[in-house]
């Protein structure tokens, strides 16, 4: 602490009165550093807002921070930073101003989200993420496995090398990505497409909903999961990152390394680059390994920036490339080849020989992304962004079967060939005047998609032109943010729904609107949302077609559906009390003409009889609660417990959805000591998760009467092929610590080898879940 | 200042290549690609030669459009008591009527990973047997049974039906597969289609 500054710093404001003048023109300036209290380093990045006006910003690596263009007045500086306690100061303003903050880094709590309030270009209220130290615990791994530590996210798995994110229940059409700051477009509509994102790229993964997503999306139902790169302007010097991680299970591992900076003091030209790769073999579960669970990525990513006086200028490009084993038993012919694996009448070949090598079925993925960004500062009140993305997405998916004695150039093509082009611009003026501040945009989107190959999806071009006004007030302990959007989306269908010539035309229009509130408590604060917001059918949905092979369905598109609309509240509380914090969040989402796949009929094929599941429409209601609770017993031994319970059900009909995740409960306990030498920080953390046995679950398909009436069956009004697995118990361990720049952790997943298989893996008709597995992570900052 | 002008053209000019990387490797012409239907089974017919008299006849299953759309169309299997028929099976894929592609060949070909299995059920188990042709074997010595012979012993009651599974990627050497019995075959099923069968007396 350097309380001399502080009272120096308020002193010389005091002092330095002058009314009339500063009245009148806002044209103050403060100027600070924030530093940690224990070492007098700067705190790189932490946040400073003037609650009254809400203008703020963030410090910059040394923990600088300059704040213009300030009235007169009476003010509170919040300054946050994470692993810190927040810290207020109260004043009265009349003239330039110098402070130091000197926070408390508190590292026994190491627990913890990041709860981002404020940002400089724009109030965010419904924010939860996950920091970089925390994502360092999950590195190498899938991005939708990484942004598991945020509440209320769950994933939707096929195999293990398949992960989709999944929040509050809502997945694929409903739940969008965007990778730093543009709407991911990928062939998202699959539940086995997991979002083409490298998760190295990411400094902070996070989630935003209600008016925060209305920005970027009309149809953020779901929300919105964001992958954020480091900012390009974020270091003035050279600086950068290596990381290394190795698991025993799947004998892999994954390795990154990032560089950044500016080119000299004398230009400000700034660059990030960034490269990863990862390698994966068959994965084991405690008894076998699964054949062809392996996994190979190479990415990589540049972001150049320029910096002028009164603007900013960035490009990025990112290219992905994956390639995804599909476990070689999850393919079957017909429905009683499936009743044979669900019974155990046939067990698949086991396996002990352990293989790097990837055969069909895989999947390989390509994505690009090109992003170049301008913002302009018109004026002290005045900005305007430009933004222009384009995105290429190729899927190939290559699967086991390729036609009864193939030729070799059968055998090298895929099944299903996906070509999606993607171009977005966008152009947003923000203004801001005191406590108020607006922002008005225009987006336009095109989209290109292409097969080739086995036809399940027709060709299409669609386009969606949208018009957004946001606006946001400041009205001392209430944070006010509200704003309504809307949006045309046009489709053209071609081949084989329509012909080139003669495209069959569809188009959609609607508004979306929402609210969100934010309440300063004494030591906390509350955040209310509420959202209404629509989608258009998507192209699969409206006109898929085919025999979906692992479970053996066919699956039918319906050209007559309507939009889908959603009404969603929700509330999020965070208090600290003492050494406990809380966070916890209500929500309800009520989704009109929510569309889904139902069953319908049995269909008989020449490989014999087929459920066939159609496109429906109906009103679906989701709710649920997040809780997460993280404290200290006594110093340096901490707890963090979550819970994270969904409720989904049709409300036309009563039945429930499949694939909506069970409830799930978890508790860590960590131990921190104190530094050994040039140990810093060393930590142990020993966790359990119990997963519950979804009970909600659609009744069992009833093989036997099928095979027994063929096409006279009668169906339940939803099903599933098998039950829902039992719940299951996990247990886990974790250690850490940092050596100079260096970190280390060590983990160690289902440490007892349980065998199970989760209701949230499609494959769990034919597969148990990986068994044990041991990690070690490093990362080397210079 | 010459030099930052020229930095601030880089940015644009690697920006510009970025285009024309991404372009290279986009198929983006204005036609998209025509369709590539994937090879599909629709049909497969039955041709029983009455070893006695040399009569023929022919039962099909035919789905023409592929799984949804239209239903197939399944013929009812009638034959005679007390008799021995030659049966040999033909794949085809019809979906394009101009150009029918026979899959049997293809099946001649790889017949180590294929196997046809033939179950009577509902009572005509009482009324006919299937053995596969003994000369018909593929290079490991087992069955394929795209030839067999079935003879009838007894007339059939009614809602009498026989089964006509084709495997591949199967294991020919698990207990019982060789003699027809489909218990223990595992593998991948290509087709299974329930005939009607009427014996008659």
């Amino acid at each position: 602490m350097k309380p001399f500054i502080w009272i120096v710093s308020i002193l010389m404001s005091l002092l330095g009165i002058d009314h009339v003048n500063a009245q009148n023109n806002c044209t103050i300036q403060i100027d600070g550093q924030v530093v940690d209290a224990e070492s007098g380093e700067g705190l790189s990045f932490a946040s400073v807002i003037l609650q009254e006006s809400s203008q703020g910003a963030y410090a910059d690596s040394a923990g600088f921070f300059s704040l213009k263009g300030i009235c007169a007045g009476d003010y509170t500086l919040k300054v946050t930073h994470i692993g810190c306690a927040p810290q207020k100061q109260i004043f009265q303003l009349s003239g330039d101003t110098t402070f130091v903050f000197s926070l408390n880094h508190d590292e026994s709590i190491l627990h913890e989200f990041v709860v981002v309030g404020e940002e400089e270009k724009e109030l965010v209220l419904t924010k939860i993420g996950l920091r970089e130290a925390q994502l360092e615990s999950t590195t190498g791994l899938q991005l939708a496995e990484q942004a598991l530590a945020i509440p209320g996210m769950r994933m939707q798995e096929t195999g293990n090398t398949i992960a989709k994110p999944v929040f509050r229940g809502l997945q694929g059409n409903r739940l969008l990505v965007l990778n730093a700051g543009v709407r991911q477009e990928g062939q998202y509509w699959g539940s086995e497409h997991a979002p083409e994102i490298d998760p190295f790229l990411a400094q902070q993964v996070s989630v935003i909903e209600g008016v925060d997503a209305l920005r970027y999306a009309p149809d953020a139902i779901g929300g919105l999961l964001l992958v954020e790169p480091a900012d390009v302007f974020g270091s003035d010097s050279l600086s950068g990152s290596l990381t290394g991680m190795g698991a025993t299970n799947g004998r892999g591992g994954a390795l990154g390394g990032e560089l950044m900076g500016r080119v000299s003091e004398k230009f400000p030209l700034y660059f990030r680059g960034q490269i990863s790769s990862r390698k994966f073999g068959d994965m084991k579960t405690p008894d076998v390994f699964l054949v062809n669970t392996g996994a190979e990525e190479l990415n990589y990513s540049y972001a150049l920036g320029w910096k002028g006086d009164a603007w900013k200028a960035e490009v990025f490009y990112s290219n992905f490339n994956q390639r995804i084993g599909i476990y070689r038993y999850s393919h079957l012919g017909n429905l009683t080849d499936l009743y044979e694996v669900i019974t155990g009448i046939r067990s698949n070949p086991d396996t002990t020989d352990f293989s790097y090598d990837i055969n069909r079925p895989y999947q390989d993925i390509g994505h690009e992304l090109f992003k170049g960004r301008v913002e302009v500062e018109l004026d002290a009140e005045n900005k305007i962004e430009a933004i222009y993305s384009r995105q290429f997405n190729s899927r190939k998916e290559f699967d086991v079967h390729v036609g009864i004695n193939p030729s070799a150039e059968e055998l090298a093509r895929p099944q299903l060939d996906y070509a999606l082009t993607t171009h977005l611009g966008e152009l947003v003026w923000r203004n801001k005047v005191g406590a108020l501040s607006r922002s008005v945009g225009v987006t336009g989107l095109f989209r290109e998609n292409t097969f080739r190959g086995r036809n399940f999806m027709p060709n299409y071009r669609n386009s969606s032109f949208g018009a957004f006004a946001l606006e946001q007030r400041n009205l001392g302990i209430w944070k006010l943010k509200y704003g309504i959007r809307y949006e045309r989306y046009d489709a053209d269908i071609f081949n084989p729904i329509g012909s080139e010539d003669d495209p069959l035309n569809l188009s959609f229009d609607g508004l979306s609107a929402a609210l969100a509130a934010k309440k300063d408590l004494e030591s906390g604060d509350l955040t209310l949302s509420a959202a209404t917001f629509w989608r258009a059918p998507a192209v699969n949905e409206l006109f898929a077609s085919g025999l979906h092979h692992g479970v053996g369905a066919i699956e039918q598109g319906n050209s007559e559906l309507m939009q889908e609309r959603s009404y969603s509240l929700s509330a999020t509380w965070r208090r600290v009390f003492g050494r406990t914090r809380i966070l916890a969040t209500a929500y309800t989402n009520y989704i009109e003409n929510y569309i889904f796949l139902n069953p319908n009929d049995i269909e008989l094929t020449i490989r014999g009889a087929f459920p066939r599941f159609d496109y429906e429409q109906t009103d679906a209601l989701y709710w649920g609660s997040d809780v997460q609770v993280d404290g200290q017993f006594n110093k340096g031994f901490s707890y963090l417990a979550t819970a994270s319970l969904v409720w989904a059900q049709n409300v036309g009909t009563g039945d429930f959805f499949i694939n909506i995740p069970a409830h799930q409960f978890a508790v860590e306990f960590k131990k921190t000591w104190d530094d050994l030498n040039k140990v810093k920080q060393p930590w142990i953390a020993l966790s359990g998760n119990y997963t519950m046995e979804q009970y909600r679950a659609p009744d069992v398909f009833p093989f036997e009467s099928v095979f027994e009436a063929g096409t006279s069956s009668t169906l339940p009004s939803s099903f599933d092929f098998a039950a829902a697995p039992d719940g299951y118990f996990l247990v886990g361990a974790r250690a850490g610590m940092r050596l100079g720049r260096t970190s280390l952790q060590l983990g160690v997943e289902n440490l007892l080898n349980t065998t199970y298989r989760n209701y949230m893996n499609r494959f769990r008709y034919y597969m148990d879940e990986p068994g044990l597995n041991i990690t070690l992570r490093i990362k080397h900052n210079f | 200042m010459n030099i930052s002008k020229y930095l601030r053209f880089s940015i644009f000019a690697l920006a510009a290549l970025t285009f024309v990387a991404c372009e290279n490797d986009d198929d983006d012409d204005d036609t998209p690609p025509a369709v590539n239907e994937e090879e599909l089974i629709t049909d497969m017919v039955l041709t029983f030669t009455n070893t006695a008299d040399q009569s023929v006849s022919t039962f099909s299953f035919s789905d023409t459009d592929g799984p949804g759309g239209n239903d197939p169309i399944i013929d009812d299997i009638t034959l005679s008591d007390s008799t021995v028929y030659a049966v040999s099976i033909e794949v085809l894929d019809a979906s394009n009527p101009s150009d029918v592609e026979d899959i049997t060949e293809e099946i001649e070909e790889e017949d180590e990973e294929h196997q046809f299995f033939f179950i009577p059920d509902n009572g005509a188990e009482n009324a006919l047997t299937v053995i596969y042709d003994p000369a018909e074997l593929d290079e490991n010595g087992n069955p394929v049974g795209l030839n067999s012979t079935w003879t009838t012993i007894g007339a059939t009651a009614s809602g009498s039906t026989v089964r006509v599974v084709l495997r591949h990627e199967l294991d020919k050497g698990a207990t019982g597969v060789s003699d027809g019995d489909i218990t223990n075959a595992g593998g991948e099923t290509d087709i299974d289609v329930t005939f009607n069968l009427t014996v008659t007396e």
